[in-house]
């Protein structure tokens, strides 16, 4: 059972900025039509999945705030608690800055003491009214609050019957008309306030602690040029800092139309789940492109880790379509999904910084096993094996390889934490316990390490050969590998903790990796592993979009969110979108470390520019302006349409470099390359740091192989190496063509669709040749493509494997930087490293659509880039 | 070192094979010629049972039947389909009859098996039977013929588009990808430099090595996997060349560069090139548990009705008390 349930809204405006006539105090007028907004509510109401323990309201009830909205306002939640069947007494609310009687303090007083009059009667309409807000802001036993909204300290404290603590805190005290940006502000005192008034949790405490606020504490990311959030609290650092020393469990908030939902993570090491709740029922036509509906939510709790405290639990949020009515929420028009668990998983931002110290301990231990083709072969070439025997192999055999890399493990853990005299005591110890454990006996010539890793071997052969002899099968013994998934390794781990004395806290953790050859039915094994409580950590690689199922073996599967976290990883997408100077220090910084890897020592003295000079001549910053008479100007004035001439021409010097020079430098130089040269000659134009770093599309498994191929194409048999001279930019140019000609022929190697995803991308890229080199050019360059809810399955198929192999990348947001867009929408842009292979830009572009784009004349493509 | 047989491999003429009586004689009725070759050539009273499986999967029924009939012709019987029966079980009871009997008259079993047009699996199977499954070990001698094709011209392009469509080791074959994270591939060069490139990223291997059949049936035939492999050749530790024509020499070739790794690693080997190379590789991943021979799919139209050219390559698989 849920510990408890929070039935959310936010911002309901009534007045004349809210959605339906039926949500206007009664005489006011207006041009809304009615919606039968309440009553679809009520509808609503009865098809929730939970019944809410409380409602939760951040603030701004009304318009206006004058007497007449407060009062229908109060109604109206009135009627929304009654829908959800909440009591009064179970409703907690804060005032928001529309709250604010503004109309009062218009009025400049002729004197200080009227206008401190006029100061504190802008709550008038909620304190000198009678509604469920004044009631339930007013100190007394009967309403369990504690505190002022209205007056200092801004602040409330309502404790439950249950011990659950609702704190409310006024973020629009000071809010009045004269201010450009209304944005939130905590005052110092309301702060201390709280800290004085709210006590320390205690261990066994499994209440709930809830914030209410109007503003938010932290800025909303991806709203947009055209919307900027300048409404963060001010001081919300100091209170975020107190609501995680008392360790509170939600922020509900409100004042953004955007609802967002999110672990809010306090000096790096506690989470909190962080609503932002849109609104209930403000017209929202014309706010971010119609684009977001109105929104109602129920949060659970679901209970309490006893050994963090850390609450998890899952919210539900569904939004508001009209004439349809209430719907769960999906990306087209909501950005937070229907359904997000939190709290039962690390968030990656989180689990970083989790590892500082532990790592600095040395208080992690991992053991990785990789699936590759000829393991997974295994479980494909025994046609005669049933689905059931089938599963009970892999279970075998990953079992089996996960002891094998545990042995790794543990051999590291020795050389650790033992000294040099102890270890070969503790090895032997070691071998004859875990040969015990996983063989079932006593092997006196296990003694080693070594002795341990060859009887796994003999088991494996042994298991290859029972498995042929279907005669026999039946008289196979069971041994500790056909247990559950994982359980010869949670023995192992016991084990090596009985011989080694290992940090207190030490965290255990499984990464498996390409786990995309997998079936279906291998990833549910693995998923139910999740699901149940264990000691062990799991990192579990696959490609993008090949987790293949949530589902379990049970009837339960595991929720993204709450059971585990997406993270995506293919590459950084802070470097994608940073200026080529940055993507040249990225590269530099991992090629260093590379280095220093692999020669075990510092390689402070290498640099990217030592091996391929300091010019990158189609990313190199420009000059600011093209005399007339220059060389760009003229290729300008020969390659690009009329339209973009004549704006160059009137363009004045800062907007010139901005919107001419800086997009269309390297455009106009690999277009005249192809304009005046024929046949097999090659051209400098792509080489130096910053073209190699765009090419590696910040992958820096890429940017290594690109380098080595740099490096090994000029002298066979060595590696990346300092000792290197520069390289010249024609030969860098060769490499780098011939590696974007390996990457999309990597497409072809793809099992089961290479074929096809290999003719794919490559028309893809020929459009966007075909775009760049038969048309005059403007400042616009075309390198994405952009799916719309027609795609096909096939098309969605492709594009999927693409993405998984590095050949597109998903346009993803810095808020959401791992949810990858769904089949029926998103941008995706295609690799920089395929450019030069097709004689184009590696640089970000604009989209067109997919089926547009699979629509090439094929007659003038290979032309050019045969030249390249 | 785990050493798995006690088998050695020599090399036959086609007239030590005409030479010889045999307890048993398998062959394949698949959709080319040559399937036909050595059954028309030998002189089927001198087998004192035959054995022709045929390929259940119908790809080119004219060409099929013409086979089949040369079959019923020669040996009295007409091919069983690969799955009608239980293949595997089958050759489990049949080699271990035949072996049993010639070994209680205290002689070597003799048994020809014809892998012109044979899937790689039903020889594979054959090998894992005598060599792992048959209890006494059997004393025995496989000849391993091979009838060398003339390919049509420009068949090696039509070829060079392949994909992979899948890739897993052949059932005994496995080698220990479960029990040792590192590992060696040793990819065997056919026409299809896809198919290579696409092993390599699936295997991720620490090291690579690639062989290829010089000298082989024709030198355009190694100019031409040469050429077309160049990528996957500069990601290679070596190339190896070795004899089309010699399976003691490919199988000796193959072993000594697996020998130095036998002991740490899990070592791929994938042949992609003429049939004779896919048995040498069988052979060693039948003489190492840690080597694997690994069946790369490669979904091809249907090939042409390759015919056999008169050349053989016969090698003698001999099973030692």
């Amino acid at each position: 059972m849920a510990l408890l349930t929070l039935a959310v809204i936010s911002d309901i405006h009534i007045g004349d900025k809210a959605r339906s006539s039926d949500l206007l105090p009664p005489g006011m007028t207006s041009e809304l039509r009615n919606e039968g907004f309440l009553a679809k509510f009520e509808e609503f109401a009865t098809t929730l999945p939970v019944q809410p323990d409380c409602l939760v309201i951040a603030g701004d009830l009304s318009c206006k705030a004058d007497a007449g909205e407060i009062e229908h306002a109060s109604a109206v939640i009135t009627r929304v608690a009654r829908a959800l069947r909440i009591r009064n007494d179970e409703i907690f609310f804060v005032p928001g800055n529309h709250d604010v009687d503004w109309a009062v303090l218009r009025h400049e007083g002729p004197t200080e003491s009227t206008r401190t009059l006029r100061w504190s009667q802008r709550y008038d309409p909620i304190q000198r009214t009678a509604n469920v807000f004044h009631d339930r802001a007013s100190c007394s036993s009967d309403t369990g609050f504690e505190g002022s909204l209205f007056d200092a300290p801004y602040a409330g404290i309502w404790l439950t019957p249950a011990h659950h603590l609702f704190v409310a805190i006024n973020t629009s005290a000071l809010d009045c008309p004269l201010e450009e940006n209304h944005h939130g502000y905590i005052r110092k005192e309301t702060i201390d306030w709280l800290m004085r008034k709210i006590p320390r949790r205690s261990n066994a405490d499994q209440t709930v602690r809830c914030a209410i606020l109007h503003h938010h504490l932290t800025p909303h990311g991806n709203l947009g040029e055209e919307a900027r959030d300048f409404s963060v609290c001010q001081n919300a650092d100091l209170l975020l800092e107190v609501l995680r020393d008392l360790e509170f469990d939600l922020i509900v908030h409100g004042h953004k139309h955007l609802p967002r939902f999110e672990l809010q993570l306090i000096k790096s090491d506690f989470p909190i789940a962080q609503l932002g709740a849109g609104s209930f029922s403000a017209d929202l036509g014309k706010e971010y492109g119609g684009g977001v509906h109105n929104q109602f939510h129920l949060l659970t709790i679901e209970g309490r880790y006893a050994d963090t405290g850390r609450a998890y639990g899952m919210l539900r949020s569904w939004a508001y379509v009209f004439p349809k009515g209430w719907t769960p929420n999906i990306r087209n028009f909501a950005v937070i999904e229907h359904s997000i668990g939190f709290g039962g998983a690390l968030d990656w931002r989180d689990l970083a910084k989790k590892l500082e110290s532990p790592i600095a301990q040395r208080a992690r231990k991992g053991t990785f096993v990789p699936m590759r083709a000829d393991w997974i072969g295994t479980l494909k070439n025994k046609f005669w094996l049933s689905a059931e025997a089938n599963e009970a192999l892999f279970q075998w055999r990953l079992n089996l390889s996960t002891c094998v890399a545990f042995i790794d493990t543990a051999e590291s853990c020795l050389k650790e934490y033992c000294s040099s005299v102890e270890r070969p005591f503790a090895e032997r110890d070691l071998s004859r316990m875990l040969a015990k454990s996983w063989f079932g006996k006593t092997d006196k010539s296990v003694g080693t390490l070594a002795n341990l890793r060859t009887a796994l071997e003999d088991a494996e052969w042994a298991k290859q050969l029972t498995s042929l002899a279907r005669p026999c099968a039946d008289d196979e013994q069971a041994t500790s590998f056909d247990l559950q998934l994982f359980s010869p390794l949670h023995r192992g781990i016991q084990v090596l903790k009985r011989v080694v004395k290992f940090p207190q806290g030490t965290i255990w953790a499984l990464a498996l990796d390409e786990l995309e050859f997998l079936e279906p039915r291998h990833h549910e094994l693995i998923n139910t592993c999740l699901r149940g409580k264990s000691d062990l950590a799991f990192k579990l690689s696959t490609m993008p979009y090949f987790h293949h199922t949530l589902q379990t073996t049970t009837s339960q599967p595991i929720v993204a969110g709450n059971d585990f976290d997406y993270v995506y990883l293919d590459n950084d997408p802070g470097i994608r979108r940073s200026d080529p100077a940055n993507w040249e220090t990225w590269a530099q910084s991992v090629l260093s470390r590379r280095i220093a890897f692999v020669e075990g020592r510092d390689h402070s003295d290498f640099t990217v520019e030592r091996l391929l000079g300091n010019e990158s001549p189609l990313l190199d910053e420009k000059p600011s302006s093209w005399s007339q008479d220059s060389q760009m100007m003229g290729l300008l004035r020969k390659y690009s349409n009329s339209k973009t001439i004549e704006r160059a021409h009137r363009l004045p010097e800062p907007k010139f470099k901005d919107e001419i020079s800086r997009k269309m430098h390297g455009m106009l130089l690999l277009r005249d390359w192809a304009g005046t040269h024929r046949g097999r000659s090659h051209h400098d134009l792509y080489s130096g740091p910053k073209f190699f770093a765009r090419c590696s599309d910040a992958n820096p498994r890429q940017l290594i192989r690109l380098f080595n191929e740099l490096s090994l194409t000029r002298s066979i048999g060595t590696e990346l190496s300092i000792t290197e001279s520069r390289i010249r930019p024609s030969h860098q140019a060769e490499v780098a063509v011939r590696f974007s000609g390996e990457a999309l022929r990597n497409a072809a190697t793809e099992e089961g669709v290479g074929g096809e995803l290999y003719a794919f991308v490559k028309n893809l890229m020929e459009f966007f040749h075909d775009h760049f080199y038969r048309r005059p050019l403007t400042t616009d360059y075309y390198y994405a493509i952009s799916l719309s809810d027609n795609v096909s399955d096939n098309d969605w198929k492709l594009v999927r494997y693409a993405v998984g192999l590095g050949l597109m990348f998903p346009k993803l947001t810095f808020s959401q930087p791992d949810q990858l867009p769904e089949r029926d929408s998103g941008t995706f842009n295609l690799a920089f490293r395929l450019a030069p292979k097709f004689g184009l830009l590696p640089r970000q572009g604009r989209s067109v659509p997919l089926g547009t784009a699979k629509v090439v004349r094929k007659a003038a493509c290979s032309e050019q880039y045969s030249l390249l | 070192m785990a050493l798995l047989t006690n088998f050695i491999v020599k090399d036959l003429t086609f007239a030590d094979v005409q030479s010889k009586y045999y307890d048993l004689a398998i062959f394949a009725s698949g959709y080319e010629k040559r399937c036909t070759q050595s059954i028309l050539a030998l002189d089927s009273n001198k087998f004192a049972q035959v054995v022709v499986i045929g390929f259940s999967k119908v790809v080119a029924p004219n060409l099929r039947r013409r086979n089949d009939n040369v079959f019923l012709e020669r040996t009295g019987s007409l091919p069983r389909n690969d799955k009608d029966v239980d293949l595997p079980l089958y050759l489990l009871e049949l080699l271990s009859n035949v072996t049993r009997e010639a070994n209680q008259a205290d002689r070597p079993a003799r048994i020809l098996i014809d892998y012109s047009s044979m899937h790689r699996q039903w020889y594979g199977y054959i090998l894992t039977v005598m060599n792992h499954l048959l209890e006494p070990r059997p004393i025995a001698e496989l000849d391993f013929l091979y009838s060398n094709g003339v390919y049509p011209q420009g068949y090696e392009s039509s070829v060079e588009n392949a994909v992979l469509e899948s890739i897993s080791p052949l059932p005994a074959m496995e080698g220990l990808s479960a029990s040792r994270s590192s590992s060696i591939a040793i990819l065997g060069l056919g026409f299809s430099p896809i198919a290579g490139l696409g092993a390599l990223e699936r295997l991720q291997p620490d090291r690579v090595y690639c062989f290829v059949a010089n000298p082989g049936s024709d030198h355009e035939h190694v100019k031409t996997a040469l050429r077309c492999n160049r990528p996957l050749i500069e990601k290679a530790s070596a190339l190896v060349e070795l004899p089309l024509y010699s399976l003691s020499t490919a199988y000796r070739g193959l072993t000594e560069l697996t020998w130095p790794y036998v002991d740490r690693y899990h070592i791929n080997i994938l042949p992609m090139g003429p049939k004779p190379h896919i048995l040498a590789s069988m052979l060693v991943a039948q003489t190492f548990r840690s080597v694997s021979c690994l069946y790369g799919k490669i979904d091809l139209p249907s090939g042409p009705d390759i015919e056999g050219n008169g050349q053989y390559c016969i090698g003698s698989v001999v099973f030692e008390a």
